[in-house]
Order: C-alpha cells, then sequence, then structure tokens
C-alpha cells in the first residue's frame, strides 16, 4: 500500500509559490492499478517522484508498504563509465537479486550484445533506453511505476516491450502517468485527476478520462 | 531463452524478499560503496589503487620536501617521525573529509531508485575513505620501515587511538560538507581554505608548546593539532602534555556529526534536488 496522508507539495519560482499537492490524503492499495491525468504541468511527474520517494513532502507522511520500481525506462541509476554488466550487478545488489539470473534475462532482452561489456557512455541513446527497459523488467517489482514511458526503440523492440510488460502486469500492480487515454484504460482499472492541487479519485477509470477530458478541452 | 531467464527470474508476489529495512539498507551501501570504488577513479584495478596512491604520495612527497628543507627536528632523533607524525593526520583528516563533501553531488542520481537515500550514499563514501585511510596509514608504515626509519610509536595503542580519533573527525567534517555542498556550492572554499588553515596552524612543523602561551592559547581550538599532538604523543615521552585535550577533539568531532545529521535529517527534501 501506498498512503498519502495530508502532505503538501509546493515549489518556489521566482518568489512565486506553486502548489503542486494542497494538503492530500489518498490510499493506493494493493492488488489494484491506478492511472494518473492532469493537463501539462499539474504535477503528475512530482506526484511520481513523491511516489517513488525521489522527492519528499513540505509536509505530511507518504508510507510505502510494497517493492516499488524506478520509473520505467529512468536510466539515471546507470553510470556512464561502468559497463552494461556491471551496472547490472550494480543494481542486482541494490535489489538483493541474484546478478546472474538478472543479467542472463537484461542480455536476451536488450539485445545489445557485445557491448555489455563495453562502457555506457559508448552505447547509443536506443542501447541506453533498451538496457534501462530491461533493467526495469529483470528486477522483480510489486508495483511499477510508468511516467509516459511503456515502451524504447524502434518498432519490433516496443512491441517486444509491451509484450513483456504484460506478463510483468499479470502479478504486479502499476502506477501510471499517461496523456494517452487508451493506455490508461487498457492497463489500469482505477483513475486520479491532478488539477489545481488536488487529486481526484475515480473507482472506474472511465470516470477520470472522462473529467480529464473536460478538463483538458 | 528470455523465457527461461524470466522463469528464474519470477514475478510472482510471493517470491519478493521481506528483508528488515536494516537488511535492505546494508545491501544499499555495500552495493553504493562498491561501486564508488570502481567509479571515483575508473574502472580499472589502477583506478581503485588511486584512491590510496594519491593521498600516499601526497604524504610522501611533503614530508621528502620537510626532510630536505630542515634536517633538524626540534624534538627526536628522526626527522621523518617527527614530520611524519604531523603529515599523517593531516592526509587522514584531508582526503575523506574532502572526497565525501563531493559524495552526494557525484551520485544524485541514484536518488531516482526507490531503494536508495541521501544517508545511504554518504555512509557508502564514508566506508570506502575508511578503508582507504587504514591503507593509506599501513603502506606509510610500511615504506618508512623499508627505508630503514624506526616507524613504531612507544605506545601503539595510543597511536591507534589518534589515527582514529582522527579518521572519525574526517568522516565528521565530510558529512557535513557533502549536506552543505550539496546545497551550497560555496561550501567548497569554506571547507578547503579552512583545511589549509587547520594544517597550518596544526603543529605538524613545530611544537606548539615552543610558542608564546597567547598562539598557543589561540591554537588550541584547532582541532587537528590536537590529532597531531595525540599521535605524537604515542612517539615521544610526555609529548602533548598541557596542549593536547583527547575530549575536545572527539567532543568536536561529535558535535560537527550531530550537526550533519540534524542538517540532513531536516532538508532531505532540498538535498534530493539537483541545485
Amino acid at each position: 500500500m501506498i498512503k498519502f496522508d495530508n502532505v503538501l507539495k509546493f515549489y518556489r519560482i521566482h518568489r512565486h509559490r506553486k502548489v503542486v499537492l494542497n494538503h492530500v490524503s489518498i490510499s493506493l492499495q494493493p492488488g489494484a492499478s491506478y492511472g494518473v491525468l492532469g493537463v501539462n504541468g499539474a504535477g503528475k511527474s512530482t506526484f511520481m517522484r513523491l511516489i517513488a520517494g525521489a522527492e519528499l513532502p513540505n509536509s505530511g507522511r507518504i508510507q510505502r508498504t510494497v517493492r516499488l520500481s524506478w520509473p520505467i525506462g529512468f536510466s539515471g541509476g546507470l553510470h556512464h563509465t561502468l559497463t552494461g554488466r556491471e551496472n547490472v550487478k550494480f543494481l542486482a545488489r541494490v535489489y538483493g537479486e541474484d546478478h546472474r539470473h538478472i543479467l542472463d534475462f537484461v542480455e536476451d532482452f536488450a539485445e545489445i550484445g557485445p557491448y555489455i561489456d563495453a562502457p555506457v557512455r559508448t552505447y547509443s541513446s536506443g542501447m541506453v533506453a533498451r538496457l534501462a527497459f530491461g533493467l526495469s523488467m529483470a528486477i522483480r517489482f510489486e508495483c511499477y511505476l510508468i511516467d509516459e514511458v511503456l515502451a524504447v526503440g524502434d518498432a519490433r523492440f516496443q512491441t517486444r516491450c509491451r509484450a513483456e510488460f504484460n506478463k510483468r502486469k499479470q502479478h504486479a500492480d502499476i502506477i501510471m502517468i499517461s496523456h494517452d487515454t487508451s493506455a490508461i484504460r487498457q492497463y489500469c482499472e482505477h483513475g486520479i485527476v491532478l488539477a489545481d492541487g488536488n487529486l481526484h479519485y475515480f473507482h472506474d477509470v472511465d470516470d477520470a478520462i472522462e473529467l480529464y477530458k473536460r478538463i483538458n478541452m | 531463452m528470455l523465457q527461461h531467464a524470466f522463469a528464474r527470474i519470477g514475478t510472482a508476489r510471493h517470491l519478493l524478499d521481506r528483508d528488515s529495512p536494516l537488511m535492505i539498507q546494508s545491501r544499499v551501501i555495500q552495493a553504493i560503496a562498491l561501486r564508488d570504488l570502481r567509479t571515483r577513479f575508473g574502472r580499472t584495478f589502477a583506478g581503485t589503487a588511486i584512491i590510496v596512491i594519491w593521498p600516499l604520495c601526497h604524504l610522501l612527497l611533503l614530508i621528502s620536501i620537510w626532510i630536505l628543507a630542515r634536517n633538524v627536528v626540534p624534538i627526536g632523533t628522526d626527522p621523518a617521525v617527527f614530520f611524519g607524525t604531523g603529515l599523517l593526520p593531516y592526509i587522514l583528516y584531508f582526503y575523506p573529509a574532502r572526497m565525501i563533501m563531493f559524495a552526494l553531488t557525484q551520485n544524485r542520481t541514484l536518488l531516482g531508485l526507490p531503494a536508495v537515500k541521501t544517508s545511504d550514499i554518504i555512509i557508502a563514501r564514508c566506508i570506502v575513505d575508511l578503508i582507504a585511510s587504514f591503507w593509506v596509514a599501513s603502506i606509510f608504515l610500511l615504506i618508512l620501515f623499508a627505508f630503514g626509519v624506526n616507524a613504531l610509536p612507544h605506545r601503539p595503542a595510543e597511536a591507534m587511538m589518534a589515527i582514529l580519533a582522527t579518521i572519525y573527525f574526517a568522516l565528521a567534517v565530510g558529512w557535513l560538507g557533502a549536506v552543505l555542498y550539496a546545497m551550497i556550492k560555496a561550501w567548497i572554499a569554506v571547507q578547503i581554505g579552512g583545511s589549509i588553515i587547520m594544517y597550518v596552524c596544526a603543529g605538524v612543523f613545530f611544537i606548539p608548546t615552543a610558542l608564546p602561551e597567547k598562539v598557543r592559547n589561540a591554537l588550541w581550538f584547532n582541532p587537528l593539532i590536537h590529532s597531531v599532538e595525540w599521535l605524537r604523543s604515542a612517539y615521544y615521552d610526555g609529548y602533548g602534555e598541557g596542549m593536547l585535550s583527547k575530549s575536545y577533539f572527539l567532543w568536536v568531532s561529535t558535535v560537527i556529526l550531530f550537526i550533519a545529521l540534524t542538517i540532513e535529517r531536516g532538508m532531505r527534501g532540498r538535498l534530493m534536488i539537483q541545485h
């Protein structure tokens, strides 16, 4: 479960206070997937970073009792002077996984061939994305965070990403940010609309999409 | 093949481990420390060795210069021991404190991983520099022996305590530096400038008790002078009397560490954001 208890989050921009979450309380239950919608600048990505623990609220509490992924496709955990193999080992250690199994999976999935033993700085942006995505899929999580990116690479690789992700979806929850309402409808049963610092929760994701469309008009 | 690998990874909820928070944190710290060893100066063995070789070369260079410049020392018969006991505390303080200061800014992207906390990054760097400090001190002692210098202290336990206290001071200053430098870039000038002033006033090249009382009283507040006095008291009988305060040195370190931990806890939100 991920529980927001009276969470206030704001940024100071040129003496102006921009409130992203205005004393918000919500419980995201295990066994359910949530789609987060909102117009540009509403604070969806901040909401995601708060869930991941990559940012802290100004006040209030956030409790997490699930093993959360980093946002899928996030490559900030990769060190550019280390090889792909060394980066895989590092992340496997962080999450207490057997690095050989993780490496087997990533080598097969990411299709970067001998580049797995080359420093990541020598990779093309597409190869970095494939490695990062492969790592996101290789390590077991109870809840996956998706900030727009659900697939990377060319059309064929994107199909593989979606197929692999669908397998994870059978055993794990999703919290997904997207402007793509059809993707939200496909992967999430519940919806949250973020507007003016408030979270509007909808048990039925279609109701959330309906409100989002009205706000976005 | 992919299916085979996936089958071994598994995804079912019940397969996920339920390690205690302490276990998870120790795992994360260990992983970051190993990564730090391989990335600070390059991923080869030579890159890892530089963590020890750099301060060691600095130490040997300074000693060589001072032995050449002043062959007569105010206490004892061996200039290498006199300058060594003065310079070793400085090196064991300066390098770890400086490297720990960069810990957060160099690894901030790791905070994008939900498992990693700011304190994990700083603790990992402290561990690496703690180990490096022991290597520097040990290799330095061996080099002195290799050159025929009798570098064994009269009171080895006291020497070890002095070295441990100095490393503790370095870790405390480094921790404070890490949190302040992550928010205020100008902090680097304060820490490096302060370290140089402490070094010049630490009694590395002179005996503090030989100075006028007013100067001595002012220098007494320099924590590094107590580190040098402490280590030398293990080599020279009666050295440090009237000047050395072990409790002051340990208290200063503890207060600095407490301030650092308080700022780190209170400003964690700001530390996580790139400035």
